[in-house]
This record gives structure tokens, sequence and C-alpha cells, in this order.
């Protein structure tokens, strides 16, 4: 058996013998970032080119012709087509190279407190609603407390032998309160024996 | 290139990985010499479909003109897509992705002409080298 890799170019790299070759298959790959994400939205749609074209309105060959189009190449005609047929929002965005991973996770978290003070704001002096969304947020703390706590265990040793693989909670189907208290006890016992 | 998608990856999905056989390194090193245009044409191809490999369910979901089913859940990727600025020559790069590893086996390259031998070979490969190992 042969050696593992972790994504195409690292292997091009590794087996190609031909620098001009490995700037062409670079360039192939990278030049064509866009037109790979629209392929993958089609595919996890679960959608062939033939049907995405008939939800589109077009034939077969443009679907064909925007999914192996270079990025210079693609118009927002094409990208506005996609995210009508398959239902999603457009959004663009740029940013700054020098934007790092740790900014990134800060800015999402800002970007959670933002939207959680936009929910509760629709609760106003509905109590059902109220209660709905207090239960939403146990689950988000809950949820993203389990995120960070799998992504430390995978640096820290002593974390990791513990094992600790509660269930994960689904917000679509909110738990009830008795399983969330039960579940949130479990989680501060094990917490304070990890650090004990 | 990493695939913003959003939240919508589900927690927990393994990564797949690729693995090359003996063959495909030495027809790479053929086809990188005497056709490097078609070759650099079926590696985007499969950078496409191992990108989005990673971000679907099943790899049934991966459907495209460029994607032929062979016997033995053999796939064989071709040089077709994108505007070129020259004719390219049928090429087909034959893979297996071993979805109980999360496993895309490289498993040779070669143009019509070898079509035959190269699926005669994939298929004992997969059964003799891939399966066994699962089992």
């Amino acid at each position: 058996m042969g050696t593992k890799y972790k994504n195409v170019l690292e292997m091009i790299k590794s087996i190609s013998k031909d620098d001009a070759f490995k700037e062409l298959a670079t360039r192939e790959i990278k030049g064509k970032t866009l037109a790979k994400f629209l392929f993958y939205l089609r595919c996890n749609h679960n959608l062939s080119q033939k049907q995405l074209a008939e939800k589109i309105g077009c034939s077969q060959s443009r679907i064909s012709k925007i999914e192996s189009a270079l990025d210079k190449d693609l118009t927002m005609q094409d990208l506005l087509d996609y995210a009508k047929a398959l239902n999603l929002n457009l959004e663009i965005g740029y940013r700054h190279p020098s934007v790092r991973i740790v900014d990134l996770i800060k800015y999402h978290a800002f970007k959670i407190k933002a939207y959680l003070n936009q929910l509760n704001s629709l609760a106003k002096e509905d109590d059902l609603l109220k209660e709905s969304i207090g239960k939403f947020h146990i689950e988000a703390l809950f949820n993203i407390g389990k995120i960070i706590w799998e992504s430390l265990a995978t640096l820290d040793f002593k974390l990791k032998e513990q094992k600790r693989e509660p269930d994960i909670i689904h917000i679509s189907a909110p738990l009830e309160r008795a399983k969330l208290e039960q579940l949130l006890k479990k989680d501060n016992t094990e917490l304070e024996h990890s650090t004990k | 290139m990493s695939f913003n998608l959003g939240g919508e990856k589900r927690i927990g999905m393994g990564e797949w990985t690729l693995e090359v056989t003996d063959v495909y390194e030495r027809r790479h090193e053929h086809y990188e010499k005497k056709h490097p245009h078609e070759l650099a044409a079926v590696t985007g191809n499969l950078d496409t479909y191992f990108k989005t490999l990673n971000e679907v369910n099943n790899p049934l979901q991966v459907k495209a003109g460029f994607i032929h089913n062979e016997p033995g859940g053999i796939k064989a990727i071709d040089q077709k897509g994108g505007r070129q600025k020259i004719k390219l020559q049928q090429t087909r790069l034959y893979i297996f992705p071993d979805t109980s590893s999360k496993t895309l086996y490289l498993l040779t390259v070669g143009d019509k002409g070898t079509q035959r031998d190269d699926i005669n070979f994939c298929r004992e490969y997969v059964r003799k080298e891939i399966i066994k190992k699962v089992e």
C-alpha cells in the first residue's frame, strides 16, 4: 500500500518530479475555487446537473461550463442562479489576509452575541416564547461548550484520556428540562473531576 | 481552499485521505512528462471530487459528467471540463472510494487504448488489496 495524503495538492507536491507540471496542476486547482464550491452545493442538495438546469431554466451544458469555469470567468448571474435554485441566500465577503484564525473565532463569538440579542428581543412579553428561547440558550451553551472541550481535548492528553463523550443536544428538537438539567449536572461533575 | 459551509458541516465527520498505488505513481511520472495538460486537467477534476467527498454524507451524491462508474465500485475521472486552449486526449484516472476507511485510492491512470487493461487491474487490486484488508 502507498503513502497517504491529506489533499490533492500535497500528493502532487510529493510525487511529481517535474516543476512545470506542479505549477500547471496547482494553477488548475487554485483557479477554480468558486466553481468547486458551486459543484459541492449542487451535490450536497443531491441534484444532478440536469436537475439543477431544470430548476434554473437553462441547459445542462451551462451547468457543466459553470462548474468547470475559472473563477475569473464566473458571473454574478451564475452565483445568483445557484442561490435561487437551491433556495439559499447569497452572501459575499472580503477578508484582509492578515486576519488570523483567532480573530475569526472572536468575530463569530460577537456574532453569536448579536444574534442572541436579536432572539431575545423577539420574546417581548410572551412567556412561552421566553421559555423556549431560554431552553435554546442552554442547548447552545452546552453544544458550544462541548465543541470547545473537544477541541481542547485534542491538545491535552489528560482530558483525552477521560473519554468524555456526552451526547450533543439537538437544537432543532429541544429537550425536556429534566433531561437538560441531568446533562448539565453530569457535565459539571465531570468538569470538577478533571480540574482536581 | 477550504469550503466555508457556514456551520453546516456535521460534527465528528472524519476527513478522507488519499492513497496512491505504486502503479499510479509510475503512470503519473509518465503522464507528467508526455501528457502534462491531460494529467493537470484530470488532477483538477480529482481535486473537485475529493473536496466534495469531504463535505457530503455519501460518495454517490457526487455526480458530474467527468465521473464514470465502472464495475466493482471503481470510478474513472476524465479530463473533461473547462475551456482548454489545446485539444486534450482522452485520459482516465481510476479511483476507488473506500467508505469504511474513508480512503480514496488512486489506482492508475490511462487512455482509451489501455482502458480494458486498466479496469481489469483496478478490479483485481480492489479485490486483493483493499477488500481483503477491510475483511
